[in-house]
């Protein structure tokens, strides 16, 4: 998707500078929401304003939109399809593989520090045997993460 | 009153999309499953649809949910309501966000996050694990040759995934596999 997103705004469009998709892609990290609507609407704020950040949102919104609405009738026309059943279930397990794969190139991505170690398997625990919502572990892990920051110091970070 | 509750689940939804779809999918999960908008095998499936659609799946799944249990006008409420936080918090860094993004506290944050969005992949691998094997163990586990297909299913497309595999491939061939167990008539339905 990235190249996409810098071919129309950077490249073609000049709507902002390589050094601001930057900067979106590294503030798309630290905020909710996806790195598309992210960019949509810092590129339509900059351009128009308020009603510019609307219409690029909606804009990047409205093709995936459109397709899912349209895809629900015919996956609810299909639901009793005794083929359609069977190819979902092998679906299943190929998404397991996937969301496997999914987890281990996230996990790969980062240091295995005691403390980023003692997160997952606590927030894990918590989540997936104690059922604890996981908005209440977001929010956990991330006021650990400024708490840390905090005692080791502002230094530790740059 | 549905499309305020759709449009407020997923408002809460958005606010905490951090680390992409596979993160989500406990949260969501939480939320649909809860209010009855769907099961955990219908969340599953349409994991599949999202991942072959163009759109991340924060919206897809908004979409979809909305769709489901309120029609058109649900849609755009759950979509508008996974959307609306995005959309503010961007609105109102959009002019300071070098000072936010540099500042020390958000450093921190983002320390705690990134474990955080990590754990609640492996829970989605978990509870999809869960949806895909807990049939086999519902009364006494007994080898049969439908659970075996479906493991012999699982090593390959592993396997295939970490081989890069497009996972649309991965996709397209699990659902040949099951169609082929299905004709066979291993699957009961």
């Amino acid at each position: 998707m990235l190249p996409l997103i810098q071919h129309e705004v950077v490249d073609k469009n000049r709507y902002i500078t390589y050094e601001e998709l930057v900067d979106m892609i590294s503030l798309s990290e630290s905020t909710p929401g996806s790195l598309a609507v992210n960019v949509a609407t810092f590129v339509g704020y900059k351009q128009y304003g308020f009603l510019g950040a609307a219409a690029a949102t909606l804009g990047v919104v409205v093709p995936s939109f459109v397709i899912i609405a349209v895809l629900s009738f015919f996956i609810e026309a299909f639901k009793e399809n005794k083929i359609v059943s069977f190819a979902f279930y092998g679906i299943r397990i190929g998404v397991l593989s996937l969301i496997i794969n999914a987890f281990m190139s996230i996990y790969k991505s980062f240091k295995k520090t005691p403390v980023n170690v003692f997160l997952i398997v606590l927030t894990f625990l918590c989540v997936a045997v104690f059922k604890i919502n996981a908005i209440i572990m977001l929010i956990f892990c991330a006021a650990a993460g400024v708490i840390r920051a905090f005692i080791t110091g502002r230094e530790s970070l740059k | 009153m549905i499309y305020l509750t759709l449009f407020i689940t997923f408002f809460k939804i958005g606010a905490f999309t951090f680390g992409g779809g596979y993160a989500m999918l406990p949260l969501i999960q939480n939320e649909v499953l809860n209010h009855g908008w769907a099961t955990m095998e219908e969340l599953v499936n349409f994991l599949a649809i999202s991942e072959s659609t163009p759109g991340p799946f924060a919206i897809n799944i908004s979409t979809y949910i909305g769709m489901r249990s309120a029609g058109v006008l649900g849609a755009i409420c759950a979509t508008s309501g996974v959307v609306a936080p995005s959309f503010i918090v961007i609105l109102i860094l959009a002019r300071c966000y070098k000072a936010f993004s540099s500042h020390w506290a958000v450093k921190g944050a983002l320390f705690g996050l990134r474990p955080a969005a990590c754990a609640l992949v492996l829970s989605s691998v978990l509870s999809v694990f869960i949806t895909v094997f807990s049939p086999f163990w519902q009364e006494s586990f007994k080898i049969s040759p439908l659970f075996l297909a479906s493991l012999g299913i699982f090593v390959l497309s592993t396997a295939g995934c970490i081989k890069k595999a497009n996972p649309i491939l991965v996709i397209v061939l699990s659902a040949a596999a099951g169609i082929i167990l299905g004709t066979a008539g291993l699957i009961t339905i």
